[in-house]
């Protein structure tokens, strides 16, 4: 917090000066310490919610007016002090708490004055406590004639006629005004609907409260016969009604708050799994407002949308309807139909506002990362593809090329052999008899080497031959179980073929097992592929690249692959493949 | 004369040699084909008394060649491969038998006929 922001805290030792100051005042002038601690605990009280408002709420106006009725209460004590001057000034310049108290009901829940009228209320109490302010600093008569006040320094004079005329004028003003700022909160709160009512709610008790505490003081008791038991009746009730509208004003804006932090908590417990129908049903339920709705923008469509992604045009012109409008650099994210009563809280809207924006980022940058990776995964499955299509040619080229020129060398080799006379040496006979034995070798050595490239038997005869060529080339006893019910996809045949491959050459690498299985099944378009041995296990798919290798194989065709490998008990490697039957 | 052979393979310089190695050993080549399509006229036109073939040829898998043949009543066939891996397929289709391309020699052919 800023230094500038902390300032507001000042006002609670000024506060305590002040009203010890006052305190002191009375006490000099004979009232009993638990008479002054009740008249000065009203100033504590709106001091101590305007504070409270102003350290939850910091940027709503009404901490500062509640806070300056409660100075303006205090100043009212000081008219008992036994210092003429002091006592003049607070007779004159007190109890001007009615004004501050008025403003803030009107201005609930923002702390600004939205209508016209309402300033006019505010300017009019202001005047009609400035007139008073100087009707009793001027014309004010001595208590000994008045039986009332504090002694008039400046016209000392004997005739209370006009004191009396404005004073009464005053009353009859003040509770007048105090009754139309009741009727303005009234009506606001009747036009408005039922989050609006909700939201006013505070500020209409305040108002009431309020009005009912002048009436009864300026009205009421101000013509009846005062005595000791009305004037401290006058007091309770006072005292009670301004306490009660510090608390109404404060309970009132600290709900807002919860208000917001409810929107808050709803979008983060909605997380990135919130579609806008979603958000805009759950915002309803959370400010209370079955008219909400919110329209996304499509970017598509150039327009608003509803839940059903067709366009809509924006309501205008609806009274207690209003329209906000959710934005992002300048460019429309979504808008939002809703009572105008949530206008009246600014930061609730902004509240909203932020949510909504948080919401809908989230779900387009997750639609973006999907897209991304569903483009990562074609990509990866493209270049598989890709590397297959090229594997299949280098072995075909190989077969078709050096394999069969050996091939057929090694033929041309034999039938010269057969042709030489009988001349020849033996030696030439031995001669030829290892150049043939070594063009086998090399057509061996260059047929493994295209068959691990690409095993061809895998696009002519199929996967199940496929995995019958590879077990019976495998130099350990393999079982195997074959039920394809037709052949999967050439990639998943690929993967299903390598997987095997790459597992039954680990085994024979590391396992040191004693027997082997391999089974392929297809059942509900999925190839599930099982290999399995009795070996050492312990196998970490983190180890080494054989594992991974299938793993990262298999997953671009979009299956999954699942080790299980306990120590000294064998490795079982089960493999998922979706695919079509075929 | 000597029993008459019909050679499939998609390599003319293949086909030549294997021609004169078997002809060598007494066997009569009536006739050469370059693909499986070829094949199958040739074997129907010249009714060869043995036919010998590649496992991979142009226009498709020399297998199923021998699988379509089997329906005619048609001659022995032995099957050439190059890797072992087709052994179990030429078994299953019906082939006579099959050899190592670089092995094929008239007695090895010889003995491929009757040891079916």
């Amino acid at each position: 917090m800023k230094r500038a922001a902390r300032l507001p805290w000042l006002l609670v030792p000024l506060g305590l000066c002040w009203a010890w100051l006052a305190g002191r005042h009375q006490h000099d002038a004979g009232r009993p310490w638990t008479f002054l601690v009740s008249e000065l605990v009203p100033g504590a009280i709106l001091i101590g919610a305007g504070l409270i408002i102003w350290s939850r709420r910091p940027q709503n106006r009404c901490w500062r007016l509640l806070v300056a009725a409660g100075f303006a209460w205090n100043v009212g004590d000081f008219e008992h002090s036994t210092n003429v001057d002091v006592a003049l000034g607070a007779f004159a310049f007190g109890r001007w708490q009615g004004v501050f108290l008025a403003w803030a009901a009107l201005a609930f829940p923002s702390g600004r004055l939205q209508h016209r009228h309402d300033r006019l209320l505010v300017v009019t109490l202001f005047a009609l406590f400035a007139a008073r302010s100087l009707s009793r600093l001027f014309l004010h008569v001595p208590p000994d004639v008045a039986g009332y006040g504090v002694e008039n320094r400046f016209f000392p004079i004997t005739d209370d006629r006009w004191w009396r005329l404005v004073e009464d004028a005053f009353a009859w003003s003040y509770a007048t005004t105090m009754l139309l700022v009741l009727a303005s909160v009234t009506h606001r709160w009747i036009r408005s609907s039922t989050p609006g009512r909700r939201m006013l709610s505070p500020g209409l008790c305040a108002a009431a409260v309020l009005a009912a505490a002048v009436a009864y003081e300026y009205v009421i008791g101000w013509n009846a016969e005062i005595n000791a038991a009305t004037g401290l009746r006058i007091f309770y009730v006072v005292w009670w009604a301004h306490a009660g509208v510090a608390i109404a004003l404060a309970w009132g804006l600290l709900r807002l708050r919860r208000s917001r932090s409810a929107v808050v908590d709803l979008v983060a417990e909605l997380g990135h799994d919130a579609p806008p129908a979603r958000l805009g049903d759950a915002l309803s339920r959370a400010l209370g407002d079955a008219s909400l709705t919110l329209l996304p923008w499509s970017a598509e469509a150039g327009s608003y949308v509803d839940d059903s992604s067709r366009p809509v045009e924006l309501p205008v012109d609806q009274p207690n309807r209003a329209v906000t409008r959710i934005e992002r650099r300048g460019e429309p994210v979504a808008a939002l139909a809703h009572d105008i009563a949530l206008l009246e809280d600014p930061g609730l809207v902004n509240a909203v506002v932020a949510a909504v924006r948080l919401t809908i980022d989230n779900e387009q940058l997750q639609a973006e990362i999907e897209a991304q990776l569903a483009e990562v995964a074609a990509s990866r499955s493209r270049i598989v593809a890709a590397g297959d299509v090229e594997r299949r040619r280098i072995e075909r080229d190989l077969h078709d090329g050096a394999q069969q020129r050996l091939v057929t060398i090694a033929l041309a080799l034999r039938l010269a052999e057969t042709r030489l006379d009988g001349g020849t040496g033996p030696h030439i006979h031995a001669v030829l008899s290892q150049a043939v034995e070594d063009l086998g070798e090399a057509i061996d050595e260059l047929r493994d080497l295209a068959r691990g490239i690409h095993p061809a038997i895998l696009n002519e005869s199929g996967l199940g031959a496929a995995l019958e060529s590879l077990v019976n080339r495998s130099p350990m006893p393999v079982r195997l179980d074959v039920d394809l019910l037709g052949e999967p996809p050439s990639a998943v045949a690929s993967a299903a073929y390598f997987a095997a491959s790459e597992a039954l050459t680990n085994i024979v690498k590391h396992a040191n097992a004693h027997e082997v299985a391999v089974r392929a099944v297809v059942r509900d378009d999925m190839l599930r592929l099982e290999i399995s041995d009795d070996g050492r296990g312990g196998a970490d798919t983190r180890d080494g690249t054989g594992l991974r290798g299938i793993a990262d194989r298999v997953a671009t065709v979009g299956g999954t692959v699942r080790v299980t490998s306990p120590a000294g008990r064998g490795t079982r490697i089960e493999v998922e493949l979706p695919c079509a039957s075929s | 004369m000597g029993c008459t052979v019909l050679i499939v393979d998609d390599q003319l310089e293949f086909r030549m040699l294997a021609r004169e190695l078997l002809e060598a050993d007494g066997f009569v080549v009536v006739g050469e084909a370059g693909d499986g399509h070829g094949a199958l006229g040739a074997a129907l036109d010249l009714r060869p008394d043995v036919v010998l073939l590649d496992v991979r040829l142009p226009d498709g898998s020399g297998v199923d060649v021998v699988r379509t043949m089997r329906g005619w009543a048609a001659p022995p066939m032995v099957v050439l491969t190059s890797t072992a891996d087709y052994t179990q397929a030429a078994r299953e289709c019906g082939a006579t038998g099959f050899i190592s391309k670089r092995l094929l020699s008239g007695p090895v052919l010889r003995a491929a006929i009757e040891t079916a």
